[in-house]
């Protein structure tokens, strides 16, 4: 990771690689759907970001968890770079998801119990996202983003759950025996390991962006500090 | 015993001075009155049948619940800074788990309070009976109001931290109280069709888990929201 940080050359070689995975995945290695046709690869996209977007809000949670017990500004960044990848990758499901349903469903958009919960879980980081653009400074940002992301965690096992507890007709393939027809299980392994290596580079840029702007605003200050003084 | 008895005092005090002004009760209640009448104008009650109306109520009752809960603890907290007294209890040798506490216990009640208008009012309104249900129903109404009001009092002062109003507060607890407005809108709209309380699994847990969790992530996580 800090090897990506150091050489944005890496990190684009990276960023490429995972997206070369992703695209093995979803349009190569998988056979065609035989009813929906190439219409179907859209999963692969839709299910790599959905295990994204779950995986950064839990580490959005547990940065938060930590930030509040320890009070070290690594967790709040780790924190923040969690939620806007989080929220990058939700977006990316919600987008995915109607394209799909046009054509599996015959309709971009219905109040099936997965979709209105991740549209519910979006909405919940999106919150901690206006919390941290209007709160008056760095530390109660952190605090206050820390608390919201903990309580939103609270939502993802009722997003997982919610085809079972409500009945729901969205498809589920993870977790799950014989989901997927021989070829598309390597393909979406693949889809999620490239999807994975992606948000990797992405968050470990942001990271490192943050660092940036944290180590430039404390010379600001002792800069400020150092003119006060004279 | 002696560690209650500070919150006892506290509750008691401030509901009290909430039933002698009602600053947070009687807006609650108009605005859930409010939704109430709109609801009935939008949704032309007099042209709907028995099963319609049915269909209609929770979702209508469980908007004013939350929506009125939401303009009453908004009230709550803001009068708490007006007139410092929420410097007060900052300042007060009290255990920040055991404030939470009290202020959720406050939302408990208000909450409580408002559904025992909003509810009659709403089976007048739509002209249901809801004699063969209204225990099973107390049961599930009980839950979701403690995990409306925990998730109210937690995020309710992280919006008076940032010095905003309803709006924020909207924002951030209505997504949250999701789990709690499902659980609440699905048990009540079976238990209204006749189940039993066993019959409209997994919902009445999933409210009791979730008010569960979310009062112990207040008790947990208030101090971090209060610390200036």
């Amino acid at each position: 990771m800090k090897a990506i940080l150091r050489h944005p050359a890496t990190a684009a070689a990276l960023l490429f690689a995972g997206l070369a995975l992703l695209l093995l995945g979803a349009l190569v290695v998988p056979p065609t759907e035989r009813t929906m046709g190439d219409v179907q690869r859209i999963f692969y996209f839709h299910v790599g970001a959905a295990t994204q977007a779950a995986l950064a809000y839990v580490v959005a949670a547990l940065a938060g968890a930590l930030y509040l017990a320890r009070r070290e500004e690594k967790w709040d960044r780790l924190g923040r770079a969690a939620v806007e990848t989080g929220t990058l990758f939700a977006t990316i499901v919600l987008v995915t998801g109607p394209i799909w349903a046009r054509s599996a469903w015959g309709t971009w958009w219905t109040w099936e119990p997965r979709l209105m919960t991740t549209l519910i879980v979006w909405l919940v980081y999106l919150g901690a996202l206006v919390v941290r653009g209007i709160a008056s400074d760095r530390e109660q940002a952190a605090r206050l983003a820390a608390v919201i992301a903990i309580v939103g965690v609270v939502n993802l096992p009722i997003v997982y759950k919610s085809v079972d507890w409500w009945r729901g007709h969205h498809p589920v393939v993870l977790g799950r025996e014989g989901g997927l027809a021989p070829g598309m299980r390597e393909g979406l392994l693949l889809a999620v390991a490239g999807v994975a290596m992606v948000h990797g580079v992405l968050g470990a840029l942001r990271l490192r962006q943050l660092r940036a702007r944290d180590g430039l605003e404390s010379v600001e200050r002792a800069l400020d500090e150092r003119e006060g003084v004279r | 015993m002696s560690a209650l008895a500070p919150l006892a005092a506290i509750v008691s005090a401030d509901l009290r001075r909430e039933a002698r002004t009602g600053e947070a009760l009687v807006p609650m209640l108009v605005f859930a009155l409010v939704v109430l009448v709109v609801a009935g104008v939008a949704f032309n009650l007099p042209g709907l049948d028995v099963a319609a109306r049915q269909r209609l109520l929770p979702g209508i009752v469980w908007i004013a619940i939350a929506f009125g809960m939401l303009v009453g603890q908004a009230r709550h907290l803001l009068a708490d800074r007006e007139d410092e007294r929420g410097v007060g209890l900052l300042v007060a040798p009290l255990d920040r788990g055991l404030l939470f506490a009290v202020k959720w216990i406050e939302g408990m009640v208000l909450g409580l309070v408002l559904e025992a208008v909003v509810l009659p009012l709403s089976v007048v309104f739509f002209a249901l009976d809801v004699s063969h249900s209204w225990t099973r129903l107390v049961l599930v109404l009980v839950p979701c109001t403690a995990g409306l009001a925990a998730l109210g009092t937690l995020l309710g002062s992280v919006v008076a931290r940032l010095g905003r109003g309803e709006a924020l507060l909207a924002i951030l607890v209505l997504p949250a109280a999701v789990p709690l407005l499902i659980a609440g809108v699905v048990s009540t709209t079976r238990l209204l069709e006749g189940a039993t309380l066993t019959e409209c699994a997994p919902w009445p847990s999933v409210a009791v888990g979730a008010s569960i969790v979310y009062a112990a992530l207040g008790a947990l996580l208030y101090e971090a929201v209060l610390v200036e």
